[in-house]
């Protein structure tokens, strides 16, 4: 499991790659790596195409994560969700406060 | 050297051996015409004379027979007379003869002449040569090409053929190309481009293309991000190539739905983002050094993400598109591209005419490539390998104390080995949820006895967490159990997991919208598994988890 993260060229987006598992391994490393974010970033992007497994504590972790970045001010997506991440993330009705893509 | 003489006079044979001898060449006598053409197959002569009185075949067929025999190579004819009359020495070249000689000959001309044509003859035969060899090497040459054009073809033939959404104009300036057009569906229905535009054109450009290529359908195949693809094809680039060669490219990835463009672009003109009403949206102006300059250190695979709004296109394009007419001075120029593609509606046939019609006044000596992307849905699906389901019933059965339970993470581990079995793989995910799920609360809630609440507030869910690794740090006694059990025949493993802890109360939070941050576990073991039951108050939980 591990995490990098990258700005895009353009400053407004800010990307999180999560590769292997994503669960609760994860939990600090995850909250300081959209600490401090600059104020440019429109939009936070989580980049799941190479998360293998995902659970209950990652859910979590990403509803802190939208709530400290102040709910709905800044998008947050969540990309590249192999079909399998993906219907977890539906069973818990993300769709409605994230974007899925 | 061989000369053949054809002349009835006894007399004057022997005086033309004679001269002839004397200039050490070897010599054939014949009367009569017909006699000559039965020598020459077999004498093959480097010069013939022959005598005009020679009658039994005309001297306009003759002549012209004997020369056949020698095919490509000059044979020398020189006719021999015995006038002095200019005008019947007309006649008789007009009918074939390269030269004449009257008798009675002077000695010195008559081997001025003969050294002459021999010369010629010499000259004629090495270009003779030269032609063969030089016919030689340029079907051999084509025959290369033929071999190497049927390698570029193979390797290109990787690309997404027929694709629905993508239109191109692709025209190379020789029959190898060195722009590159490549397009690959990625594992999650996305869909990948590049657009690379090598150093010249023609063969030397064409070769970067192969392992490009091939590092960019494996690449898509694997679903990597644009930035590692672009990264990986610099590395190779930057090995192979000499150092005054390189290669621009935009390489992208457009989203399932296609709303989301990743890009990496280095070297290459702005590829231009048009709306529905025909206006340009955005440049997207290459952020990076082209592929192959720079070493994987200095490499920059930073990406761009621009949103496309349903029916956005986007055209992509090498310089040769705008470089037409260059050489003339007469370059089309970036704007006047603009200004056509709107007088166009960027239709892309439109614009590929309107470019021939400029190369036709103007000529063009570069690869020209154009692609136009529609920003719909991809329609394409993720990828599913259908795989028979391993027949073999089998139980996995481990118990873990404390030292376990801090050491290693049992659900990964018994995944990622079940994960090799035929047909697991594609069960590997939600199996790892579920069974994460009531292995954590075995140790979180029942050895470890933390409640779920704690983690309600902003703090507190890391605050868990950290208490969490210092309970387990000091956690002395107790077991957690896991069971699973595959039945083939009823396509399903049963699991159970039981703790030595406290016992456990499963409460759902089905009532607290969407928000909330805990008791989302229960939600989807309810949601993967069937028959889901604790017992022992709590200390044991079973479900069954189907593999169909």
């Amino acid at each position: 499991m591990s995490l990098h993260t990258e700005y895009a060229n353009d400053g407004k987006h800010f990307i999180i790659h999560i590769k292997g598992k994503f669960d609760f391994g994860l939990v600090q490393e995850f909250r300081q790596s959209y600490d401090g974010l600059s104020d440019r970033v429109t939009t936070v992007i989580i980049e799941l195409r190479e998360t293998d497994y995902i659970d209950s504590s990652a859910l979590g972790m990403l509803l802190n994560m939208r709530k400290s970045l102040g709910a709905g001010s800044r998008n947050i997506h969540l990309i590249n969700c192999r079909p399998e991440i993906r219907q977890i993330l539906d069973i818990s009705r993300f769709d409605k406060l994230f974007i899925i893509d | 050297m061989r000369v053949l003489i054809v002349d009835q006079e006894k007399a004057s044979q022997e005086s033309l051996v004679n001269v002839i001898h004397s200039l050490g060449y070897e010599t054939r006598c014949v009367a009569i015409g017909s006699q000559a053409i039965e020598v020459c197959n077999e004498f093959a002569p480097d010069i013939v004379l022959l005598d005009v009185a020679t009658n039994d075949i005309a001297l306009s067929t003759l002549v012209p027979e004997l020369k056949a025999q020698t095919s490509s190579v000059y044979l020398p004819i020189i006719l021999l007379a015995d006038v002095d009359n200019t005008a019947l020495l007309d006649r008789y070249l007009q009918q074939g003869g390269d030269d004449f000689l009257t008798k009675p000959f002077n000695a010195i001309i008559f081997q001025a002449k003969i050294r002459a044509h021999i010369r010629t003859r010499e000259l004629s035969r090495s270009v003779a040569e030269q032609n063969r060899s030089l016919a030689w090497h340029s079907e051999h040459m084509q025959q290369e090409h033929r071999i190497v054009q049927n390698i570029f073809s193979n390797a290109l033939s990787r690309s997404l053929q027929d694709f629905a959404n993508i239109q191109t104009y692709l025209r190379p300036h020789t029959i190898f190309n060195g722009d590159l057009y490549l397009l690959a569906r990625g594992p999650l229905g996305n869909l990948y481009l590049l657009l690379g535009d090598f150093t010249g054109h023609g063969l030397p450009a064409a070769i970067g293309t192969l392992p490009a290529s091939q590092t960019f359908f494996a690449m898509a195949e694997l679903g990597a991000p644009v930035g590692q693809i672009a990264e990986e094809i610099n590395r190779q680039l930057y090995q192979l190539l000499p150092e005054s060669m390189f290669c621009c490219a935009t390489i992208l990835e457009l989203s399932p739905s296609g709303e989301r463009i990743s890009w990496w672009s280095g070297g290459m003109p702005p590829a231009l983002l048009i709306s529905p009403t025909n206006e340009i949206k955005e440049h997207l102006q290459p952020q990076h050094m082209p592929l192959g300059i720079l070493s994987t250190p200095e490499f920059e695979s930073g990406i761009t993400i621009t949103r496309a709004t349903p029916k956005d296109r986007l055209l992509l394009y090498s310089d040769g598109a705008i470089e037409v007419g260059a050489q003339q001075g007469n370059s089309f120029g970036y704007e006047n591209f603009k200004t056509l593609g709107k007088a166009c509606r960027w239709q892309l046939d439109e614009l590929a005419s309107e470019i021939e019609r400029r190369i036709e006044q103007d000529g063009s000596e570069d690869d020209i490539s154009l692609a136009l992307l529609h920003c719909i849905p991809t329609g394409l699906s993720p990828k599913e390998k259908q795989q028979e389901r391993l027949k073999l019933p089998f139980q996995i059965v481990t118990r873990l104390g404390p030292e376990e339970i801090r050491g290693v993470d049992p659900v990964s581990t018994i995944l990622s080995g079940l994960s090799q079995l035929e047909g697991f793989k594609k069960f590997k995910a939600p199996l790892y949820t579920v069974l994460a799920e009531a292995y954590n609360n075995a140790v979180d809630h029942g050895l470890l006895r933390l409640t779920s609440s704690a983690k309600s507030s902003l703090d507190g869910f890391e605050t868990y967490y950290i208490e969490r690794s210092q309970r387990l740090m000091r956690l002395q006694h107790g077991y957690v159990e896991i069971i699973l059990q595959y039945v083939p025949k009823e396509g399903c493993i049963y699991a159970k997991i039981s703790d030595s802890g406290q016992g456990f109360k499963a409460t759902g939070n089905s009532n607290q919208g969407d928000e909330y941050t805990f008791g989302r576990g229960l939600m989807l073991m309810k949601e993967l598994t069937q028959d889901l039951v604790w017992s022992d108050d709590g200390r044991c939980v079973e479900f069954t988890f189907s593999v169909r």
